[in-house]
């Protein structure tokens, strides 16, 4: 995708980089507001970026 | 967010949006510490009767006032992960509170515990609050 760092992604995110690690290592879900604020911000489909664990 | 803030990296950006909050949380707790003194001070003055109890009750509904609102404040500022975390440590230190009055009034009512005190009560709950907290931070989600 990009070749950011996680406080360069928190930063861009508005959030901190402990929320966007949380997020990579699956510990947290983002609310689907900060969802659609990181799919934009990778100009990618939701869903391409979150899959669903049945 | 400003249009310099948007053209400034991600990194920086991050950079000042922790500062701000440290700033925030810096003059909250200055806030906090101001208000706490003003309002012992204005007991000692009740008890002395120079200061009337109207005017203490005001003293201490505008402190309050101004905790409830510097809290509700600080959530609006945090992000999502923070506000979380802070929302299940609030949550097991109030359960850890329930549980651990209510063992202590029955253990109280059948003689084999000292009455329930309301320091050690508040402390414990304080100390479960910290704990589940700190736990949520190194990452016990």
């Amino acid at each position: 995708m990009r070749d950011w760092s996680q406080a360069e992604l928190a930063g861009r995110l508005d959030v901190s980089r402990q929320a966007v690690n949380a997020i990579e290592t699956g510990k947290h879900d983002p609310s689907l507001p900060l969802a659609f604020r990181i799919a934009r911000l990778f100009e990618m489909p939701i869903e391409e970026i979150f899959h669903d664990e049945p | 967010m400003t249009s310099h803030e948007q053209s400034l990296s991600g990194e920086a950006r991050l950079k000042q949006r922790r500062n701000r909050l440290v700033r925030y949380l810096a003059l909250t707790l200055f806030a906090g510490f101001i208000g706490g003194v003003m309002t012992g001070w204005a007991g000692r003055l009740v008890t002395t009767e120079a200061l009337p109890v109207p005017l203490f009750v005001g003293l201490w509904l505008a402190v309050l006032i101004a905790f409830v609102w510097f809290t509700r404040d600080y959530f609006r500022r945090v992000d999502e992960l923070e506000l979380l975390d802070n929302l299940w440590a609030s949550t097991i230190a109030v359960y850890a509170f329930f549980a651990a009055a209510g063992s202590w009034f029955v253990f109280h009512d059948i003689g084999i515990a000292p009455p329930p005190s309301g320091e050690a009560l508040g402390l414990f709950t304080f100390a479960a609050l910290l704990i589940a907290y700190a736990a949520r931070k190194i990452g016990v989600r």
